[in-house]
């Protein structure tokens, strides 16, 4: 069952928010407990059971650890690497598993050796990405003494399954969901109607933009090589545009439904178009993915003593900037591999992950060579024309990196990107042929529209102002004749129903 | 006086979805389509253009429907008044919301759903369908949203004029030749129970069939690649314990005549060839089964006959 769809719309989300509001304050946290078991059910069938098992695991691993306490601190250490091995290797065999065995294959096949490992018919369970992540921050911050382990299983597991964040986060820390999640809220006018307006937010990205998006990227991307120059530029473009509007559409309704029981969900987007950097980027676009690379990989190895052990060996041996440089990059590198890994089972996920890598050292590496030239060139680094070329030059890197994340494979990924450079022409645009690519004259006109107002209400939001809270404050008819508008947005011009191919969240698959 | 919260909130709330029933009423009467010639996949709508109450029976289903049955050839050797308004994918929910379209006009004596349409999807898919349907009955304006492209000036003015009838009466005239071989109803001791949504809406096709006082046969129209003995079974138990007549021609093959090197043009779908043995053999099952009117030369009938004669232009000759 997909957020956007009429049953969780419409009968999913109303029944459990009658049911939570109708039955006493202490016992709400199982309304939303059993609810996330049956949106669980409906949306994988037999497979709860991964989701269980890791909650357990990682409960039963805090509570001894917490017994534990601050001695013995080298069994503390065995079991929180025990459990997080149980815990990552649930997800490795679920989702890395056959893409092992296919390398590990091919390899054997190319040393001509005999023994050759099966393929399997996995389901994956669903949301294990985003669960799996959010019990190991549990367990390392437990292990870290940041708090202490919870008693109480159904908190945990509520915390574990919550169904608006189990299918594409945003992965939750346990201090600032564990308690939300599980204390009753009273009921809230305004969190409901707040609730709704980010839903419906969250489906006109989904519905306008990024399913209308969806048919031009669709027909490039799935016969690539009848196409070159602009028509691929055109659809790595749409592309990116799409994966946001849906991404953070997604995040909109499940912080939206989380909203209507007054529960609040972590940011996950936050204008990443106006970075100026790779780096400001990554902190700007899936944000509980990137912080929890930073805080439980990049820094738990920074922090390790073979990684300080390699930093005194590089101050010692290395010029000053290298000797800062080597030891980050190391610690980078396996950020970006994690990154790329993360999103899938495939050589390009994990080529998507190192591109950032490659590009944030070398751009750090050659810093001192670039920092100086655009004050030689007599350019203000905060003027408006610096700010805009540096806007320009990420926003193209992006670009290019979500070609290679779409593409079929990695090989395609590249062949696509050197075909931009192949017969461009502008005159697509006006010779008809760019209404022949899945979208008409009156889609181009309507996804057009669409971006426009959600790069506005981006730049408005970027800028410090409170659009929904602005919105509030408005007469009550300007005020509905807004919601109205964007009730028929979605409605009459949402890309769905007959004529148009439903399409899954892209990230429900990572 | 100053009202309660709780009491401003509901009334408010109330209001906001009032307003919102009243305009996407409102939009369903511009989008909706000026004539009934795109209501649906095939001809899906054309029986709005029939005289009222004219129609002998009615076909419903998804595409076996529309391409399995030649109804021209009903009022050819029978004389029976048929319409099929079958629609591409057409599940159990689709099926019936076109059943109270066909009753909202027309009084046919006797309702043939084609049991391809109860295998449409199965699960929480099927569930989101038949949930999307009802939307869409509900508000025209989800069901056209998309027609919002094509709206010209007369869309906000002009009455609707759904005046428009087919000459194959919803036949979906095909001649492509894929062959098949196999034995696509042996008994492999599999079965295919009915998804709960599609037994839901079956319910409904049945009771909705009772209040008219309709009668209803299930007919599957032979197709490999979309019917299995398993289907068979779980069908005939339903009909069975419902009291329904079940025609299954997939398990009657020889009934027909068909020969798979010839009558299917996809190996899912029958083709003219294929369509034409079963509509004959159809024929007789409906003249012995039920006692339909012969309307040929009666007055007010004349449209059926030149129909008929078009498509007889159409199709080759026997």
């Amino acid at each position: 069952m997909s957020y956007s769809t009429g049953l969780y719309l419409l009968c999913f989300l109303p029944c459990t928010t009658l049911l939570y509001y109708l039955i006493p304050l202490r016992f709400r946290f199982l309304v939303l407990l059993a609810s996330s078991f049956l949106f669980y059910l409906l949306g994988n069938g037999s497979l709860p059971f991964f989701l269980l098992l890791s909650t357990l695991i990682v409960y039963s691993a805090a509570l001894l650890m917490n017994r534990l306490g601050g001695r013995e601190k080298k069994k503390k250490k065995r079991l929180l690497w025990g459990s997080l091995l149980l815990l990552f290797g649930l997800l490795f065999f679920f989702k890395y598993f056959n893409f092992f065995s296919r390398n590990v294959n091919l390899l054997l096949g190319r040393l001509s050796s005999g023994g050759k490992l099966p393929i399997l018919s996995l389901l994956l369970p669903m949301g294990i990405s985003f669960y799996t992540l959010q019990a190991a921050s549990y367990l390392i911050d437990v292990s870290r003494g940041k708090y202490p382990a919870d008693r109480n299983f159904g908190r945990f597991l509520l915390y574990m399954c919550f169904f608006p964040h189990i299918m594409e986060g945003p992965i939750a820390r346990y201090d600032q969901l564990g308690t939300q999640v599980y204390e009753g809220h009273p009921f809230s006018y305004e969190n409901i109607t707040g609730g709704l307006q980010l839903i419906l937010w969250g489906l006109f990205k989904k519905l306008v933009i990024a399913d209308r998006a969806n048919m031009f990227v669709n027909t490039v991307f799935e016969s690539w090589q009848n196409y070159h120059g602009f028509y691929v530029l055109a659809a790595a473009l749409l592309y990116t545009l799409q994966l946001y509007a849906e991404f953070s559409g997604c995040m909109d309704i499940a912080a939206g439904s989380a909203q209507i029981f007054g529960i609040q969900l972590a940011e996950n987007f936050r204008h990443p178009f106006s970075s100026r950097s790779i780096n400001e980027f990554w902190q700007r676009w899936h944000i509980s993915l990137g912080s929890w690379l930073r805080d439980y990989v990049f820094y738990g190895v920074s922090l390790s003593r073979p990684f300080k052990r390699l930093s005194q060996w590089a101050r010692k041996r290395l010029p000053a900037h290298l000797a800062k440089w080597f030891p980050v990059t190391c610690a980078l590198f396996l950020v970006w591999f994690g990154n790329g890994m993360w999103h899938g089972a495939s050589w390009k996920y994990i080529f998507y992950g190192l591109y950032y890598f490659f590009l944030l050292s070398l751009g750090t590496l050659l810093d001192p060579l670039f920092r100086n030239i655009p004050g030689r060139l007599g350019i203000g680094k905060n003027g408006r024309a610096y700010r805009g070329f540096q806007r320009i030059r990420t926003f193209s890197i992006v670009v290019i990196g979500m070609l290679l994340f779409r593409a079929a494979s990695l090989k395609t990924g590249i062949k696509m990107v050197f075909s931009i450079f192949r017969g461009f022409s502008l005159s697509v645009l006006t010779d008809g042929s760019i209404l022949r690519m899945g979208c008409d004259g009156a889609d181009l006109i309507v996804l057009s529209a669409g971006l426009i107002i959600m790069a506005a209400a981006g730049h408005l939001k970027e800028r410090g102002k409170n659009l929904r809270g602005e919105i509030a404050a408005l007469p009550l008819p300007v005020r509905w004749a807004i919601y109205y508008s964007g009730i028929f947005s979605v409605l009459i011009l949402g890309a769905y129903g007959t004529g148009y191919a439903a399409v899954d969240f892209i990230y429900a698959h990572f | 006086m100053k009202r309660h919260p709780a009491v401003r909130y509901i009334i408010r709330s109330i209001s906001f979805l009032c307003i919102l029933f009243l305009l996407l009423t409102a939009a369903g009467d511009i989008l909706a389509p000026k004539d009934n010639t795109h209501l649906g996949t095939y001809d899906y709508g054309g029986f709005y253009g029939l005289p009222k109450n004219t129609l002998d029976t009615a076909v419903i289903g998804d595409s076996n429907a529309s391409e399995g049955i030649a109804v021209p050839e009903l009022w050819g050797n029978y004389g029976y008044t048929c319409y099929t308004s079958g629609g591409a994918w057409h599940d159990a929910s689709q099926s019936y919301r076109a059943l109270k379209e066909i009753l909202s006009c027309q009084k046919p004596k006797l309702v043939i759903l084609e049991t391809d349409t109860l295998y449409q999807g199965s699960g929480i898919a099927a569930a989101e369908n038949s949930l999307k349907t009802m939307m869409e009955s509900w508000f025209p304006s989800i069901r056209f949203h998309n027609r919002f492209k094509d709206l010209k000036a007369h869309d906000f003015i002009s009455p609707k004029d759904y005046s428009w009838v087919p000459e194959m009466h919803g036949y979906s005239y095909r001649t492509e030749i894929t062959p098949y071989s196999g034995d696509y109803m042996a008994d492999t001791g599999a079965s295919a129970p009915l998804d709960p949504t599609q037994l839901f809406y079956l319910n409904r096709i049945v009771s909705l069939c009772r209040k008219h006082h309709v009668k209803l046969l299930l007919l599957s129209i032979p197709s490999p690649n979309g019917w299995s003995m398993a289907k068979h079974k779980a069908v005939s138990a339903f009909a069975g314990s419902h009291g329904i007549l079940f025609l299954d021609y997939n398990a009657a093959l020889e009934k027909t005549g068909i020969d798979w090197q010839t009558d299917t043009r996809d190996t899912t779908h029958l083709n003219y060839s294929g369509a034409r043995k079963v509509t004959v053999s159809l024929g007789e099952y409906l003249s012995q089964n039920y006692r339909l009117p012969d309307h040929r030369g009666q007055s007010g009938y004349e449209k059926w006959q030149e129909d008929y004669e078009a498509y007889r232009r159409t199709v080759p000759e026997n």
